[in-house]
């Protein structure tokens, strides 16, 4: 893949996935995407606190993630260009699968259109395109913090390219070890990423904060919520049911007399 | 789309504070302002940086570095100061790897008028200006409906400008009417050297190709 192809198909933003769109490319955009300004978003109550939360905590995550892709970059075997990197990064991050179930939860939701890898992107300076189901699924303040990260992108990716260009001209004009020069480009990402992950994280953790002192629907009180429930892990769901009526029978009588956690082999 | 605005001129918290993000749409930034790049001599800070200017070393307030006679036979540039509008020239790279000390050469190269920035197919213009305690970074992709004002935080010490990039330092000092930034970086058991020479752009500034919305980002405000 080119790295046109790549930033391309890397436009729209697979926040949850921790994949962010490092550079602008407008055909990259989904046709279903709307402004920001087009973002239909309820504003957030001291309800959506528990899932804030979550999302915040999911994208802390997310920077740890890339903060240890930093650190492999400038190890030998480290990623040597930006879809490296961002291998790197999808190898050790997964989303939060209470994020991906409140995503699905949205209006419409339509799998073959509506995908929690491509939610966000910047079609051009100073902007951003959502996913409607993004924008319906989750309240503003996620959402803004959604399009405080992206449009975070462009400016430090920019950044961090000028920080460099001298390095940048000498690697073309040859004067430099590839082994050098193909570190700069992975590491000018993983600086965006963890800027712009700093950015909306800032974003949202203010709106966390706002809500903890003040109830918007009742501004005499504060919010006070419960945590959402841990996601399950994989070793805790459960396993699909033997196929067939005695194999079942087997299982349920397996239980009854060892418990509900007890399997039969 | 919507164009997230907030002041330009806004006073910079001595540090970084978050809650300076609660009060506008994209918190640390963004700043759109529509003819603030009109067109103007880019020697002027006032044009050229309207939060700054007028303060560092290049204005006048100290004489370390603008104007001094060059000793290596260029011409020297009577107009060069730090707050000058500068665009890359040449550089000369020296690796230096310790387990060959002796084996190095400084490898000359000359910059092109516009990058090639990863993933883009549009070349980039880049300028720098050195102003107050600010570098700003000019920086304008092809047919973009906007370019970009990045400003990081610079010191100033005496006739020089440091500005700080995490491990590393890029020095940057006035001679012969040349801005020389001074940097460096290591990989495996090298150290690289870059000095890389910046002329003055005489430029009007913002050039004419330029469109008049420039968006602004302030490093220094980020959280």
């Amino acid at each position: 893949m080119s790295a046109h192809e790549f930033f391309s198909r890397a436009t729209a933003l697979a926040l949850v996935l921790g994949f962010a769109s490092p550079l602008r490319a407008q055909e990259g955009i989904p046709p279903h995407f709307v402004d920001s300004d087009e973002c239909m978003s309820r504003d957030c109550t001291c309800a959506d606190t528990p899932m804030m939360e979550v999302f915040l905590n999911n994208q802390r995550n997310a920077r740890e993630a890339w903060k240890s892709v930093r650190e492999a970059i400038l190890m030998p075997g480290g990623p040597q260009s930006m879809e490296e990197a961002v291998a790197l990064f999808n190898s050790r991050f997964s989303g939060d699968p209470r994020v991906s179930a409140q995503f699905m939860s949205c209006d419409g939701y339509d799998p073959n259109v509506n995908s929690l890898s491509k939610i966000a992107g910047v079609p051009g300076i100073g902007q951003a395109a959502l996913d409607p189901c993004f924008c319906n699924a989750f309240c503003k303040d996620i959402v803004e913090a959604t399009v405080n990260h992206e449009l975070t992108h462009a400016p430090t990716l920019l950044m961090g390219f000028a920080n460099v260009a001298h390095f940048k001209v000498a690697c073309k004009a040859g004067v430099l070890p590839d082994g050098f020069c193909n570190t700069l480009d992975p590491l000018i990402l993983a600086d965006s990423e963890l800027i712009s992950y700093s950015v909306g994280n800032a974003t949202l953790d203010n709106a966390i904060d706002r809500l903890r002192e003040r109830d918007p629907e009742n501004p005499e009180m504060e919010c006070t919520w419960k945590p959402l429930p841990p996601a399950p892990s994989s070793s805790q769901q459960a396993e699909p049911a033997p196929e067939g009526f005695w194999a079942r029978l087997q299982l349920l009588a397996q239980r009854f007399w060892s418990g509900a956690t007890s399997r039969a082999p | 789309m919507p164009r997230l605005r907030s002041p330009v001129n806004a006073p910079r918290p001595a540090r970084p504070s978050i809650t300076r993000l609660r009060s506008s749409a994209l918190g640390l930034v963004l700043v759109t302002l529509l003819g603030l790049a009109s067109c103007g001599d880019s020697d002027d800070p006032a044009n050229s940086d309207a939060t700054e200017g007028g303060r560092g070393p290049g204005s006048g307030g100290k004489p370390g570095g603008s104007g001094r006679p060059g000793d290596g036979g260029e011409p020297n540039d009577p107009d060069a100061r730090f707050d000058s509008i500068w665009r890359y020239a040449r550089g000369e790279i020296t690796y230096i790897d310790t387990a060959n000390p002796t084996a190095f050469e400084p490898a000359p190269f000359e910059f092109p008028d516009t990058f090639e920035v990863p993933g883009q197919e549009r070349p980039l213009e880049l300028y720098l200006q050195l102003t107050g305690e600010t570098l700003v970074t000019y920086a304008y992709y092809e047919n973009e409906a906007a370019y970009y004002r990045i400003l990081q935080h610079a010191s100033m010490a005496d006739d020089s400008y440091f500005v700080s990039l995490g491990a590393t330092v890029q020095l940057y000092t006035l001679k012969n009417g040349k801005l020389i930034q001074t940097t460096q970086g290591g990989h495996d058991t090298a150290l690289i050297l870059a000095e890389t020479t910046l002329e003055r752009y005489d430029g009007t500034f913002p050039p004419s190709h330029w469109p008049s919305e420039v968006v602004t980002f302030d490093v220094r405000e980020l959280p």
